[in-house]
């Protein structure tokens, strides 16, 4: 009775958990963000972690892109750091009288974007072809990225000066924002009792190939999104259109990537079909950052009135059964 | 509290009234009613509109003193139907919202100011809306709205801090070697030439120094020494803006006040602490309400409205169709005129209008000097007004719809709509005055909608309220308004011209020289009241079932028609042989008192008081029984032969007289010499020999043998054997016709057919005509009588008896089987629709004092007869309404819902189930987030946590629901219902413990 995705699934199941496992190893916090996590992997989606400094965020990405038998760059964005330095340059060979193309460190599966609010507006942009198109244009020449390729970027949004603010544009290339939090007492027990989790993570086994990761991530689309849930989708984008306090409300790709996540976290449990739990998981994440609030607030406070709204949004909106 | 429209419908509603009482014109009544009722109705629907909405406000964590904020107050309608354009007002801005729905959240953004440090409440942020029509304006204040407010920051360059407040171990910047620009100041003599900025002093054309900002300390501590003092403001702001400008620096920034302090810290929300802090020291920890009273509202009564709304051209087309009720105004010169509607909506749709506003006017200013000068003169006020309003409308129509123009073009449709009113009778007005109102709200709602065109337009239903509240309002002061009518008012009627609006109703005359056959069929058809007879005595208590007012008789019939034979004769009077003056024998007059030959002072009388109304144009005496003694102002009065009564003149304005009646017929023979020879000669007189009446009659008098017997069997015959209807048409039939044709005919044609087949059979009767009214009034004990009621009927002399009345006339209006279905149905419609209108007559048009009283004592007296069982019905009512509210608050309502209940949808009715035992799903729930709530609140009702995930198995994975677990499920949910259901009852005594304590 079981549906061939289904089996595929099941096979892939124990990778999945095993994923989950080996981040949570090192990362001590909140299990959803670790999810929150593969789902944007499974989704061939960005991501983007924002919270004040300390609590893991790099940790995080180091656990995950160490748990994929994968190459991983971490850059630490500066206000000096130049495109060049991110995608590579073209270097001229006097031997063959030619320019030959040095990839930058950006040709890696993972890459971990740290304080990327920190560098110029230059750099950023430089990131988007990457981000959207998979492929990288220097000097006239298109060169692919490695498949899977996924980036893990970090921003701390209290201190603001001398940083950049990422442009709208920018922010909608991230499938997800992801929130840590303070950690539960017990928790925070349990990262100061000593061991180096930096370290650790560092050394973490992998536990998935690139080749499983990109079929995982094939099976995403197969995952079955009842008419009345794609229905909920569209009622909660047009709810953000027209709430009081949202200045712009969620574009269409913002409802095809929320459709994409909640397949992807449907995934996470196992299951061929998206539930609208799914869909309410991952709502927030998805959307609070693809909004613009009329609000004259700043830094933390301002991510913290978003989230106030789609949450709003969320519960102002009927759900099907 | 009224607004400019409020008063203008005022106004007009003060208008109607006016000229409804001088005029005492009925449907003027209904408008002034109706407006009254609008008023009312909505001024209560403007209070509902407010009702039950929840405000809520989210300041934003960054709210300065004296500093514009949006200030997004979040609305939300709790319970009953939706509300329209709502306002949130403070006192120098407005937002708005075109609808909130029930159980929806809106926010609104506001912006304000807040004067004060601290916790301040908002007092003057008012729920404002004048919704339906902007007949009212009524407001609310929103309260609650309770902010923290920082103190004032400034830029704390060049300034010098109080002494109280102290920034430590770093001095305030100033200008050095740092890397922040500090400021310009000329080069003065002596300094350093390497200072000079070359740049700027090439662009100036003077020496400039441009100068830096030492970077400042690391860790600050500022201090705050007096909170309570009169010079705390002030200190508190500067504090707020050191550390603004320490944290903007990078600098660790530590507060000390009295009262609290804060740490070391340093970013933006610590800096947000130090705020914090300082908002709520002292003065600022206790919430003080903030309010300015709001500024008199100055809104224009009528804004601009473009384009015009479709409801404005229904409004106006409706009042002028509504001018076709006047009958004196010609159908065809009206419906040229109605043409000017598609021209005018066309030109509005352009844009472009035929004349230039100029020429319109000039041609307005002739047309007015023409109506004032000429044709009101002229043409009388009901045709040259009409001209008027019509002129005034096209001029509306052809001109640009702007400024005033809307208000204009309402006011002149309310216009016509009251001038037909004043002129319409028919039934049909009804419906137009439905139309109108409901057009007009219809209009006043849509102008004032704020939301851009196209809409939809979802105020309907409130709208169909509003007026069916209103409507019921106005039956209510309809039949309840005073109708005073008098002379005095009849006077200040006449001063005021309006009297030739006066109901145009024909004067109604004929009946005392000749009867045509046919002539009572179209009189019948009016219910204008003619006049009305009070009984005195005992008959008040026990009142006669009709009464029967007789007018005049006649003996000679020529074939088409009645008429009197002009026929001197001698009487006796007071014991005197008199002769009379050609037809006219003169009563005795005495002190006011008119007496008849046989006026016996001994002999018991009924008392009749006629009050005869201006419609009736005769001079007959009319009178109930045997007229023994009239008292009258009239100097005189006279009989004839026929035992027909006259006052020597007529009285077109009314007039009321009494008569003492002795016995039931009027019978003056006894008192007339030689009668014998007046019966032989004039009472069985026939237009010409007919053989076949006499064999009819012959035939219907059977072997009935006595003169009595005889005419009782003649009326019996006719009454069973021919039907009444008052389709036949004046002169169209004669007394042949219906006798052996048609056999159908109203009461001439029957009273006149027995009258001559009695004259056939050698008895001697006459047509007498009068009215036959069953209209008991108990209130006034009187009956009234309408023309409508005017009747014809035979009186037969026999010998032993003298003058008897016979009423050969069927009692029944019903008509004999027509052939065809279709005609039966439209003649039953016609019945039915001759039935309201008779009804619109009688009760709407003829609606007065008496009328109005006998109304509320026939209710009064019905309620306390049928006082249980109106109990007994008000208990069911209020018991079916119960039934109905529990019923509307069953549990929650779900967006997707199927429409047909199959096995998979136990869920659904399991939700269905819990919502009504009280454990509602929130529509915003997933079925296993509900599940876990109610799980972690009731552990009984955990199960429903298995029911769910099945529930998504069958719904989202595609699985089928097999027979094997069917069973199960029914069960698991039953057990999950019966728990809430112990769960609701023991919340229930838990509480009713709570309240015994």
């Amino acid at each position: 009775m079981t549906s061939p995705i289904k089996r595929i699934i099941m096979e892939f199941m124990k990778k999945i958990d095993a994923l989950i496992g080996n981040i949570r190893k090192v990362f001590v916090g909140d299990p959803e963000v670790v999810r929150l996590v593969v789902v944007a992997l499974l989704a061939r989606g960005h991501l983007l972690i924002e919270d004040v400094p300390g609590i893991g965020k790099t940790l995080l990405g180091v656990a995950l892109a160490r748990s994929i038998e994968s190459s991983f760059r971490r850059i630490q964005f500066t206000n000096d750091l130049l495109p060049s330095d991110l995608l590579g340059m073209s270097i001229f060979n006097p031997r063959e009288s030619t320019f030959s193309f040095k990839p930058g460190p950006i040709f890696s599966h993972i890459i971990l974007a740290d304080e990327i609010n920190r560098t110029t507006p230059k750099t950023q942009s430089a990131l988007l072809e990457a981000m959207n198109d998979l492929q990288v244009t220097v000097d006239g020449g298109t060169y692919p990225l490695p498949d899977p390729f996924m980036i893990i970027a970090t921003q701390n949004p209290i201190e603001y000066h001398g940083t950049f603010p990422l442009p709208e544009a920018q922010l909608d290339r991230f499938l997800l924002r992801v929130k840590i939090g303070y950690p539960s007492a017990e928790n925070e027990k349990e990262i100061i009792r000593g061991h180096d989790l930096y370290q650790l993570a560092s050394r973490l086994d992998p536990v998935l190939s690139p080749a499983e990761v990109s079929a995982l991530q094939d099976q995403v689309d197969g995952i079955r999104v009842d008419d009345a849930l794609l229905g909920y989708i569209v009622a909660l984008a047009a709810e953000t259109r027209k709430t009081k306090g949202i200045k712009l409300g969620v574009s269409p790709r913002g409802s095809l990537l929320l459709r994409r996540a909640s397949q992807a976290h449907a995934l996470t449990y196992g299951r061929d079909h998206v539930l609208p739990d799914d869909i309410k998981r991952v709502a927030a994440p998805v959307l609070t950052h693809r909004i613009v609030i009329e609000s004259q607030s700043f830094g933390l406070l301002r991510i913290h009135e978003s989230d106030t709204i789609i949450h709003g949004v969320l519960e102002r909106v009927p759900i099907p059964l | 509290m009224l607004t400019h429209f409020g008063v203008r419908l005022l106004l007009a509603t003060a208008l109607a009234l006016f000229g409804a009482a001088t005029s005492g014109a009925n449907l003027l009544y209904l408008i002034d009613g109706m407006l009254w009722s609008i008023l009312i109705a909505a001024w209560w629907w403007c209070g509902r509109n407010l009702r039950n909405i929840g405000a809520r406000a989210v300041f934003p964590e960054q709210v300065f003193v004296d500093t514009e904020f949006p200030l997004v107050v979040f609305l939300k309608k709790e319970t009953g139907g939706p509300a329209h354009f709502l306002k949130l007002r403070s006192p120098n801005r407005e937002a708005s919202l075109a609808v909130l729905n029930k159980g929806e959240e809106n926010a609104v953004a506001i912006p304000a100011v807040l004067p004060r440090r601290g916790l301040n409440e908002i007092g003057d942020i008012w729920l404002e809306s004048d919704y339906p029509f902007g007949l009212f304006r009524r407001r609310r204040r929103v309260t609650g709205l309770v902010g923290l407010v920082f103190p004032r920051v400034f830029e704390i360059f060049g300034r010098q801090a109080s002494p109280a407040v102290r920034a430590e171990e770093i001095s305030l910047p100033r200008r050095g070697a740092g890397e922040d620009f500090y400021g310009l100041r000329e080069y003065g003599n002596g300094e350093d030439a390497r200072l000079i900025n070359w740049k700027l002093t090439a662009k100036t054309g003077k020496p400039l120094i441009k100068e830096y900002a030492e970077q400042v300390g690391n860790r600050i501590t500022i201090t705050v020494e007096d909170a309570e003092g009169p010079d705390s403001e002030r200190q508190i702001a500067e504090a707020a803006s050191l550390a603004k400008y320490f944290i903007d620096a990078g600098a660790d920034v530590r507060l000390r006040t009295p009262e609290a302090t804060v740490a070391f810290g340093h970013g933006l929300i610590h800096l947000g602490l130090i705020f914090k802090t300082l908002a709520l020291l002292g003065r600022g920890k206790t919430v003080e309400r903030f309010e300015k009273p709001l500024p008199k509202i100055k809104s224009r009564a009528f804004p601009e409205e473009d384009p015009l709304s479709p409801f404005a051209y229904l409004t106006v087309m409706i009042a002028f169709a509504s001018m076709f009720l006047i009958e004196e105004l010609n159908p065809l010169v009206l419906l040229g005129y109605a043409a000017l509607f598609p021209f005018a909506w066309l030109c509005d749709r352009k844009k472009r209008y035929p004349l230039p506003r100029l020429a319109f006017d000039l041609f307005a200013s002739l047309y007015l000097l023409f109506f004032l000068f000429v044709d009101l003169p002229w043409a009388g006020s009901l045709w040259a007004v009409s001209r008027l309003v019509l002129f005034i409308l096209a001029y509306l129509l052809f001109n640009p719809k702007t400024g005033r123009a809307p208000a204009q073009l309402l006011t002149a449709a309310f216009l016509i709509f009251f001038l037909a009113s004043g002129q319409a009778l028919s039934l049909w007005y009804f419906i137009f005055f439905l139309a109108f109102f409901l057009s007009a709200g219809a209009w006043m709602i849509d102008r004032r909608d704020p939301r851009p065109r196209p809409r939809r337009p979802d105020w309907g239903r409130s709208l169909a309220a509003v007026m069916g509240t209103a409507t019921m309002l106005a039956a209510g002061a309809f039949i309840a308004l005073p109708r005073p009518y008098s002379a005095r008012m009849q006077q200040l009627l006449a001063s005021t011209g309006l009297t030739r609006f006066q109901l145009s109703m024909r004067n109604f005359s004929g009946m005392s020289e000749q009867v045509e056959l046919g002539y009572l069929g179209p009189i019948r058809k009016n219910t204008a009241r003619v006049m009305r007879v009070t009984l005195a005595g005992a008959e008040t208590t026990s009142p006669p079932d009709f009464l029967r007012v007789r007018g005049a008789a006649f003996d000679y019939f020529d074939g088409r028609r009645w008429q009197k034979s002009r026929v001197s004769f001698s009487y006796q009077m007071s014991g005197r042989t008199i002769q009379s003056r050609r037809t006219m024998a003169w009563m005795r007059r005495e002190k006011g008192m008119i007496y008849g030959p046989e006026y016996d002072p001994q002999k018991p009388s009924r008392e009749e008081n006629f009050v005869i109304y201006p419609l009736l144009n005769t001079n007959l005496v009319f009178f109930a029984g045997a007229p023994g003694a009239i008292e009258t102002n009239f100097p005189g009065s006279f009989f004839d032969f026929t035992d027909t009564a006259y006052f020597p003149g007529a009285y077109p304005e009314g007039t009321r007289y009494r008569v003492l009646s002795q016995g039931p017929e009027p019978d003056f023979s006894r008192s007339i010499e030689k009668y014998e020879d007046l019966l032989q000669t004039y009472f069985l007189q026939l237009p010409g020999p007919n053989e076949r009446m006499r064999r009819l009659a012959v035939q219907f008098a059977g072997r009935a043998e006595s003169p009595r017997a005889k005419a009782a069997a003649v009326a019996t015959r006719l009454r069973d054997g021919y039907s009444y209807s008052l389709a036949v048409a004046y002169g169209r039939q004669d007394i042949d016709g219906f006798l052996f044709e048609s056999k159908a005919g109203n009461c001439e044609y029957f009273a006149t057919a027995m009258c001559l087949m009695l004259r056939h059979l050698g008895i001697p009767s006459r047509l007498a005509v009068g009215f036959l009214s069953t209209e008991w009034n108990a209130y006034g004990n009187f009956f009234d009588i309408r023309q409508s009621d005017a009747h014809a009927w035979v009186e037969v002399y026999l010998p032993e008896a003298g003058w008897t009345t016979f009423d050969p006339t069927p009692p029944d209006f019903t008509q004999k089987g027509p052939v065809s279905l279709i005609a039966r149905v439209w003649t039953a419609l016609n019945q039915q629709f001759e039935a309201l209108q008779f009804r619109w007559y009688r009760y709407v048009v003829g609606y007065d004092t008496y009328t109005q009283r006998n109304f509320i004592y026939n209710l009064v007296r019905k309620i306390a007869d049928a006082f249980v069982s109106i109990l007994i019905g008000l208990t069911a009512l209020a018991a079916a309404v119960l039934l109905f509210l529990k019923w509307k608050s069953r549990g929650p309502r779900h967006a997707w819902k199927p429409s047909r209940k199959k096995p998979e949808d136990f869920y659904e009715t399991l939700l269905n189930r819990l919502g009504r035992a009280g454990f509602p799903r929130r529509p915003s729930q997933t079925a296993s987030e509900y599940a876990g709530e109610l799980g972690a609140a009731h552990p009984e009702l955990i199960p429903i946590a298995g029911l769910a995930d099945r529930h998504y198995d069958l719904r989202y994975a595609g699985r089928a629901l097999e027979e094997s677990e069917r069973a199960g499920i029914v069960r698991a949910s039953n057990e999950i219902a019966a728990s809430a259901r112990r769960l609701k009852r023991r919340r229930k005594r838990i509480f009713v413990k709570g309240i015994g304590k």
